[in-house]
């Protein structure tokens, strides 16, 4: 399986097929960060679509100074955060509540941790899944995010407190 | 490394995520602090509680992809291929965010490397 890297540079120099990969790997990924952030699925795609055109065009300016991740989701981010402002200036559309799509299939506990998820504050709520389902680092996120580590460490000292208060 | 460090630092050893040096000290302490092995033991779950119930969340609309190919490559409105599967070239014509690009690429062994883009061909 091609690196992202080598992705992203084959996307570079017009590659479709490279283009796919990327997508496959990331669109979904993108797409429940983006949930997960705005609670609305139809801005959740929005984000996943113009973050997937932004590589597209993007990708010959990416600089390899950060993991291709890290350059992915702050796109993501950039997109989500502009609706989350939209929010503040009472343009942006309802928030859905974090549920699975089918209910017969509702684990429990996960509907749980879902429900836990979305009554955290959303900058702690994005620490706790860029950490724990991205698998980022606190570095990264910190960097992403354009906040000091110890910003990061605090917001998810405050989330975790939070979470296991919920599911305890 | 304290208690109060190791803290900090265990949701991203939990997560799989901590630098190397740094996850070698925190699990030198956890391997003799019984508190904080069970704060790690703690951390472990939620890691995954939230791993699967995110991960069960709906991924992106199946549309999405031709959404993004159209303001990418665009919709194929025309194509001429020459030559073989091992070595050719293509000539297509497609349409882009109401631009009509015409765009080259040569073919081998089934890759394709673009050659040209005129008309809109700034990306």
């Amino acid at each position: 399986m091609a690196e992202d890297r080598e992705l992203i540079s084959r996307v570079a120099a017009g590659d479709e097929v490279a283009f796919r990969q990327l997508y496959e790997r990331y669109a979904d990924r993108v797409f429940r960060y983006a949930f997960t952030l705005l609670r609305n699925r139809h801005l959740a795609e929005e984000v996943a679509q113009e973050t997937m055109v932004a590589i597209w065009r993007g990708a010959g300016s990416f600089k390899g100074g950060s993991q291709v991740s890290t350059w992915i989701f702050g796109i993501a981010r950039n997109q989500a955060h502009a609706f989350l402002r939209r929010e503040v200036r009472g343009e942006r559309e309802p928030e859905e509540p974090l549920t699975l799509p089918d209910p017969a299939e509702a684990v429990e506990r996960e509907g749980r941790v879902l429900s836990a998820l979305a009554k955290l504050p959303p900058d702690q709520r994005e620490v706790v899944v860029l950490a724990f389902y991205e698998g980022l680092s606190y570095r990264e996120i910190a960097r992403l995010l354009g906040v000091p580590e110890g910003t990061v460490k605090s917001r998810m000292h405050l989330a975790k407190r939070k979470l296991r208060e919920a599911l305890t | 490394m304290n208690c109060q460090e190791v803290r900090e630092l265990i949701p991203w050893y939990a997560a799989g995520s901590l630098p190397p040096e740094e996850a070698g000290a925190l699990a030198g302490h956890v391997a003799e602090c019984t508190a904080c092995r069970m704060e790690l033991a703690q951390t472990v779950r939620l890691v995954w509680g939230v791993r699967e119930a995110v991960q069960r969340l709906p991924g992106v609309p199946a549309e999405t992809w031709g959404k993004v190919l159209a303001r990418t490559r665009g919709i194929p409105v025309g194509r001429l291929d020459l030559g073989s599967f091992l070595l050719g070239i293509s000539v297509g014509l497609s349409v882009r965010e109401g631009r009509v690009p015409l765009t080259g690429e040569l073919r081998v062994l089934g890759r394709r490397v673009p050659l040209f883009e005129i008309e809109g061909g700034a990306r």
